[in-house]
């Protein structure tokens, strides 16, 4: 029996917690800002529960060593920002890719190119959901907006690891990193290794897409293999985004399409907005992949101007447009690892939303 | 004329060999098996990218592939999940010694109790010959084909590098040269099992290996360049023992 225990703590101190209730059993990681926590979390935590936690000399080992305890049977993760990410790709794309190995990496996000910034951003988004190494894969990718929903959402992204076979990444930011909330979260639970059975027989325990490549060069056998692939994509396509609507019910004025700690800002920013005398509501994917494109669509229906906020120059806009079929009506941003306070994001956006009414 | 040894069917079937005439990766491969086949249990084999992709279908236990160059990452990470199993990771030198070689240092830094086999013939060979960190000066490659010169550094002496740090327990060199250099194959990679169920850290055998397709020379010859060439730079022998001593 799982009993649960309430906390305060970072979010991403409480990564460490939802990991050990997860099962987890392993962790590698090397530190980078705003992650760093969360390796320093399991080191303090994972030996006093008989797990294993190994400080790398970088990511790239970080994300191999993972992949070598999922082979093993084991639930295993690692953390990192953006540019720890990049590193672990080429991995990703063959373990998570080709071998189709379970695996979950927390990724709190910090904005900018190359060292960028250590303030939060949301332009590691196109990495996360589409440019996360080469070749034809997706990952599940779940953005959470408060420290509970981290928790909940790191547990979880242990259950659609081993259910699809992928990594799962958890895209967070600066702010749900380093701050401090209450939260539940279930007491650490043991998990046995589960058997590890792909590829084919004869004690081989190759990724499918090698093994029929090592013994034909068939192309006609790789392509199947690449058809069920796309198959396993759609059916996450199908079953597993989600979607939260806040706000003004039925047709609003404005409604405003944001995720992670922005959409957080922007549901703080409601009554706000709601004094200058509009309607307005926040949709806030939950899934960045699959991207909820049907709940998006629905509540921008009737909305009469649709507005995209974003920690980036305009990344997760083009996924709106495509729910939507039409150019978004407005766009408003911060750069730089800044965020907004609730009066500045109401600010913005009641001013876009004014610019929007005169064109119209 | 005499047998002195019959084919191993196991390591054979049911496709054959895809190396090249004259590969010493064969000769490892049954070297490899021959061990095994005397061991409790049958290792978890992490293979590089390379020509040893070649000996996936033939590897005497349960087999998986990495990215290139990260094998020994790969191969501690499931070692420290799974610690009664015997790991064993294959890598050619570019993986071992280029590209990889973060991966190397750091897994022999932390002693991981696994056995890296490192099969060295002085080229990349799977992407047609070109030059490795290990390619001896003066040799053409496809990317120098004037020869290795002073402006590509000369040959990378990793294994020596390695054998310094206190987490290798073991460390030897052998070469395909001649039958007495097969049978030290096997006698060596025996050993770096044996280290590595006593526990007492990283083992590494490192096969010099003929590559007579883009030595761009007959198998005869290739043994000889080995011999007479290759093991001037990269000698022979037991580099580091630390099984009995403790020392560090």
């Amino acid at each position: 029996m799982s009993i649960a225990t309430k906390r305060f703590a970072s979010g991403n101190e409480a990564v460490i917690d939802a990991a050990l209730a997860a099962g987890c059993h392993f962790f590698a990681g090397y530190p980078v800002t705003p992650a760093t926590e969360i390796l320093e979390a399991a080191a303090e935590k994972f030996p006093q529960h008989g797990r294993v936690m190994v400080p790398t000399e970088g990511e790239i080992a970080a994300i191999h060593m993972v992949a070598g305890a999922s082979l093993a049977g084991f639930r295993a993760m690692t953390a990192t920002a953006p540019l720890g990410l990049s590193l672990m790709s080429e991995a990703l794309s063959f373990f998570s890719g080709m071998t189709e190995l379970p695996g979950v990496v927390v990724v709190q996000q910090r904005w900018g190119p190359g060292d960028g910034s250590l303030g939060p951003g949301q332009d590691g988004y196109n990495q996360a959901t589409r440019a996360c190494g080469h070749g034809d894969f997706k990952m599940i990718v779940l953005a959470p907006k408060t420290v509970q929903e981290l928790v909940d959402l790191t547990i979880e992204a242990f259950d659609l690891a081993e259910r699809y076979g992928m990594f799962v990444l958890v895209l967070g930011d600066q702010l749900l990193a380093i701050a401090s909330e209450q939260y539940v979260v279930p007491d650490p639970a043991a998990r046995p290794a589960r058997s590890v059975e792909f590829g084919r027989g004869n004690g081989l325990v190759l990724p499918e897409l090698v093994a029929v490549d090592e013994t034909a060069g068939d192309f006609a056998a790789l392509e199947r293999v690449g058809r069920r692939w796309e198959q396993k994509f759609a059916a996450i396509e199908r079953d597993e985004p989600r979607a939260e609507r806040c706000g003004d019910e039925g047709a609003v004025d404005l409604m405003i399409v944001a995720y992670g700690s922005l959409a957080r800002i922007a549901e703080y920013a409601l009554p706000q907005l709601r004094q200058l005398g509009m309607q307005v509501a926040v949709v806030r994917p939950i899934t960045l992949w699959p991207f909820p494109s049907d709940a998006v669509r629905s509540a921008c229906a009737d909305a009469k101007s649709v507005v995209v906020a974003e920690l980036s120059m305009g990344q997760m806009i083009d996924d709106v447009r495509g729910a939507i079929g039409r150019r978004p009506d407005g766009f408003v941003n911060w750069l730089g690892g800044r965020a907004p306070s609730t009066e500045e994001f109401a600010s913005k956006v009641a001013e876009r939303h004014r610019e929007l009414g005169a064109v119209r | 004329m005499k047998v002195v040894a019959e084919p191993n069917s196991t390591a054979l079937a049911p496709h054959g060999f895809d190396f090249c005439p004259g590969c010493g990766y064969g000769s490892v491969l049954l070297a490899l098996t021959d061990v095994v086949a005397e061991l409790d249990q049958k290792p978890v084999f992490m293979v590089d990218i390379g020509c040893v992709d070649f000996m996936t279908a033939h590897m005497p236990g349960d087999v998986i592939m990495g990215p290139h160059g990260r094998t020994g990452a790969l191969a501690s990470g499931y070692k420290r999940m799974q610690p009664d199993r015997l790991v064993c990771a294959i890598q050619g030198d570019g993986g071992f010694m280029g590209l990889g070689a973060a991966e190397s240092l750091h897994t022999a830094v932390r002693g991981e109790q696994i056995t890296i086999i490192v099969l060295n013939n002085g080229v990349l060979a799977d992407t047609g010959g070109q030059l490795a960190a290990t390619t001896l000066a003066g040799k053409a490659t496809s990317t120098t084909p004037l020869g290795r010169g002073p402006q590509h550094g000369p040959p990378l002496p990793f294994l020596e590098m390695l054998a310094t740090l206190g987490g290798v327990a073991y460390a030897e060199r052998v070469a395909i040269d001649s039958a007495l250099g097969v049978r030290r194959v096997r006698r060596a990679i025996a050993k770096a099992f044996e280290v590595q169920r006593s526990g007492a850290g990283l083992s590494i055998i490192e096969v010099l290996s003929p590559c007579p397709t883009h030595w761009r020379m007959d198998s005869v010859q290739a043994w000889e360049y080995i011999s007479e060439s290759v093991r001037t730079v990269y000698p022979t022998g037991v580099l580091a023992d630390r099984r009995d001593t403790g020392d560090t």
